[in-house]
């Protein structure tokens, strides 16, 4: 999410700190900086300072500036400054149903002759900084409010749509076009808001026919928290993502809606106003949660009495849906307190508990151990497979569809690794490798370790638990590489009084990176043939740094 | 021919290959005797292209033989006493075993095929949460039976089949629905660690994970600790690593951020050490969970994740 900091310091005039320090500080409350920019449009005049923060899912109440301001309102102790509207209803109620649990708060409103225009320049210029159209000033007023508060609201062309607006989950399969034309087949469950015959908007994102245009003269406006479960069921999916979507699929807080509401309506000039219609069936209650822990003991580090209990004082639990125990009220302490002060260099003591590695665990290392020692070298191939036995257990919905099965052994991986060797023309060596198979035996699922070894021939056996005593694995090369084309193996003969060892030692720096292996295959007082092969190069490459090297040009 | 090729593919140790080898390959072997006898055939090119391809297919075998058998690693590889090599995974796992060991660690692992209540039920994750999605989960009978999408499912194994105190490390694949490309892999392989003990707090977390990053990328790194959303624990904490590229100013390494994210951590969550049996009242506890498959492609200089599980991914000889 895009944060404007000249925007933010609306709420927090008395707002101090420059906006890398409100990023930096936000990033180690919780709200990760993930981009910071500087737009100058019209230079010396000074830029918008665009703060860019990942907002973590479980802070609905974030989803805007309202509810970074009121953070950073606590960690800087510093006044927030949320607007007040005064405004005036009038008494025609509208025939607004509601026949879905899953709205949690709807305010709607008609407004009758409006004015559509142009978009508001200096409101323009703030949604293209969060890469937000313009599109009317009506649909840009909603959009500003949603970014304000992070509750998404809709208008509707009252003349189209007419009054009579149900919430209600569809129940069979039912087309949709979204407002850019998009058609979609709502899936049954799907929340919408409809009228007497058909879905004119989804809950995060509107329907093409019923939209503001610059012929609109009546609107409807609403503004909605939803079950935000139901939300992102329909938005997934639909594999449709919106600005709204993001917001909705969150818990946000329901008592927002009244300010937010209110400040979009004082936005919009028109000669009339409909009753204000305010479906809230389960309104915020005040929850109970007493501190009794410590902050100190879970932080380690000393924190003070007194800010803890300001901090307590100061975080507005009753509309955090993220804090639910005790356990929280300490991460909102902490937090504020700042991580940072918690020391770095002060690991766990070592003491050594009772060993509860499962002996497997070091039969496994015990074998690798033995393994490596004997020349074999480990592998890792994929648990998943496109081979399938009677016992094969098969997955539901793995989009990799051209492997469906968890594999039953090891045997037909390591057969596809010397393929892939043999394709790279890699001289074979030994190979082993250690991991889970999987089947099913009397419906039940079945995992056990497995080990194959190749040294010309397959083997595989199922590694048991019996007791095996440990064995350190003594350090190997860091010799791993991955090979991007064949190798290329060209030999060259030469003569010369020097060792093989020496000879060896002088090609392998003078041939360098590409460097596969090299050795005397055959040799004869002091005539040698040496056989050479080279790693990702092309042929061209190796030929020519081989005639070079051995002077065969 | 075929008689040769099967004596070669009898050898049975390297000493009777050698044998082979000069018998048939040597200066005074078969193959030079049969080139000299070429100009007495009747037609000398055509016997000198059957030679020469009888050559080609008799040196073709050894080489496979000796990739397997020689003693001298004629064709590449073993000697009597050279080694072979550990997966680029396993390397890393053990690099971080070691160092937890001498902490007092115990290794730990669990089944991959799990179920909802240990892979997400016991570790605090909401019915909302997107990984329960079937977009994000591979599922063997949906929504009960999955493969693990996380070590966290580790985790709530140890907790429930273990008594307190203790502190685990458990290296482990886990699955995710993604489409297998050069970056995304439907494998990946986490490291998983967890303390329960008496008065353990945020400061033995952080000095513990610090100790591990630079172990394992140097004493100078830098790291910071802040503040994350994980469901398992509270407080949670995501642990960065400054930038090696950039130092902190923000490059597209970091893709601006100038730090790079590291993983996942926190205190553990009093309702899961609760629905494990375990009074959050007498025990506290730490977990963390970190991502190996970058950390091992970057000290492979591996740019391909697909090399890292039945891939081109091969061994140089130890002598190299």
């Amino acid at each position: 999410m895009k944060i404007i900091y000249s925007k933010l310091k609306e709420f927090l005039p008395d707002l101090k700190a420059d906006a890398k320090t409100v990023a930096n500080d936000l990033t180690w409350i919780g709200h990760f900086c993930d981009g910071f920019e500087v737009i100058c449009e019209n230079p010396p005049a000074g830029g918008e300072e665009i703060i860019s923060l990942e907002i973590r899912s479980n802070r609905g109440d974030c989803q805007g500036y309202l509810g970074l301001a009121r953070e950073l309102s606590i960690l800087y102790d510093i006044d927030l400054v949320i607007p007040k509207f005064d405004l005036q209803f009038g008494t025609n109620t509208l025939p607004i149903k509601i026949e879905t649990p899953d709205v949690k708060r709807v305010k709607i409103i008609k407004l009758t002759n409006i004015v559509v225009a142009n978009g508001d320049d200096k409101i323009k210029h703030f949604l293209s900084l969060h890469e937000i159209n313009s599109i009317n000033n009506i649909v840009d007023f909603t959009n500003y409010i949603m970014l304000l508060y992070g509750i998404p609201c809709h208008a509707f062309d009252a003349d189209k749509t007419s009054d009579y607006l149900i919430w209600k989950n569809v129940s069979t399969d039912t087309l949709f076009t979204t407002l850019d034309g998009t058609k979609l087949t709502l899936h049954p469950q799907t929340l919408t808001i409809s009228n007497e015959t058909e879905p004119l908007c989804l809950s995060f994102i509107g329907g093409k026919d019923y939209g503001v245009t610059t012929n609109t003269k009546n609107i409807i406006l609403e503004m909605a928290v939803y079950n935000n479960i139901r939300v992102g069921i329909d938005s997934r999916k639909l594999k449709t993502i919106t600005e709204a979507s993001i917001r909705l699929d969150k818990e946000l807080d329901t008592d927002l809606v009244d300010i937010a509401f209110d400040h979009l309506i004082s936005l919009i000039d028109s000669s009339e106003k409909s009753a204000m219609f305010d479906y809230y069936p389960e309104p915020i209650k005040s929850k109970n949660i007493v501190l009794n822990l410590d902050p100190s003991n879970i932080a380690g580090i000393e924190i003070p009495a007194d800010f803890t209990k300001k901090i307590i004082s100061q975080v507005d639990i009753d509309h955090r849906a993220d804090i639910e125990s005790e356990i929280d009220l300490v991460e909102e302490v902490i937090r504020f307190y700042g991580f940072q002060k918690i020391p770095l260099d002060q690991p766990i003591n070592s003491e050594i508990l009772s060993d509860i590695t499962p002996q497997i665990l070091k039969n496994i290392e015990t074998l690798k151990s033995e393994l490596v020692e004997k020349g074999f070298s480990e592998v890792r191939t994929k648990p998943l497979t496109n081979i399938k036995y009677d016992n094969s257990i098969i997955t539901q919905n793995s989009i990799n569809s051209e492997v469906p099965y968890l594999r039953t052994n090891l045997i037909d991986g390591l057969k596809e690794q010397v393929d892939i060797y043999n394709r790279f023309k890699i001289p074979l060596t030994p190979i082993f490798e250690i991991g889970k198979i999987f089947y099913k035996e009397n419906d039940k699922y079945i995992e056990k370790y497995s080990l194959c070894t190749f040294d010309g021939e397959f083997k595989e056996t199922i590694i048991d638990d019996s007791q095996k005593e440990y064995q350190k694995i003594p350090d190997t090369f860091f010799n791993a590489y991955e090979i991007t084309s064949q190798i290329i193996c060209l030999d060259a003969n030469l003569i010369s009084d020097k060792s093989e060892d020496e000879l060896i030692e002088f090609y392998k720096k003078a041939i360098g990176d590409i460097l596969w292996n090299i050795s005397v295959i055959d040799h004869y007082q002091d005539k040698y043939t040496f056989r050479v092969w080279y790693f990702n190069c092309d042929s061209n490459l190796a030929k020519s740094i081989h005639l070079k090297v051995f002077h065969l040009e | 021919m075929d008689d040769y090729l099967q004596k070669i593919a009898n050898c049975t140790n390297a000493t009777d290959l050698e044998n082979l080898r000069v018998e048939l390959l040597g200066r005074n072997g078969l193959i030079n005797k049969l080139f000299s006898e070429i100009k007495n055939a009747s037609d000398p090119k055509a016997k000198g292209l059957e030679l020469n391809e009888f050559k080609k297919n008799i040196e073709i075998a050894f080489q496979n033989k000796n990739t397997i058998t020689s003693p001298r690693g004629s064709g590449a590889i073993m000697t009597k006493n050279s080694l072979g090599h550990l997966h680029p995974i396993t390397q890393t796992e053990n690099q971080l075993n070691e160092l937890f060991r001498t902490l007092g660690f115990s290794i730990y692992d669990s089944q991959q095929i799990e179920t909802d209540e240990y892979c997400f039920e016991r570790l605090n994750v909401p019915k909302d949460h997107p990984a329960r999605g079937m977009q994000d989960s591979i599922y063997i009978k949906e929504p009960e039976i999955l493969l693990r999408t996380q070590t966290s499912s580790i985790e709530a194994r140890l907790l429930a089949e273990q008594k307190p105190p203790f502190k685990v490390v458990a290296p482990g694949a886990c699955f995710r629905n993604e489409k297998v490309n050069k970056s995304n892999h439907f494998v990946l392989h986490q490291y998983q660690g967890v303390v329960v003990d008496k008065n353990i707090t945020m400061k033995d977390l952080f000095g513990t994970l610090n100790l591990m990053f630079k172990t394992l990328y140097g004493p100078d790194v830098v790291i910071r600790f802040r503040n994350k959303y994980y469901p398992e624990v509270e407080p949670g904490v995501g642990p960065d690593m400054q930038c090696f590229v950039c130092k902190g100013k923000g490059c597209p390494t970091c893709k601006g951020a100038g730090w790079i994210e590291m993983g996942g951590a926190g205190m553990i969550h009093p309702k899961v050490l609760k629905m494990a049996n375990i009074d959050p009242n007498q025990w506290t506890g730490f977990a963390f969970g970190l991502g190996l498959d970058r950390w091992t492609m970057a000290k492979f200089k591996i740019k391909d994740i697909r090399t890292l599980l039945g891939g081109n991914l091969a061994y140089k000889p130890n002598h190299l």
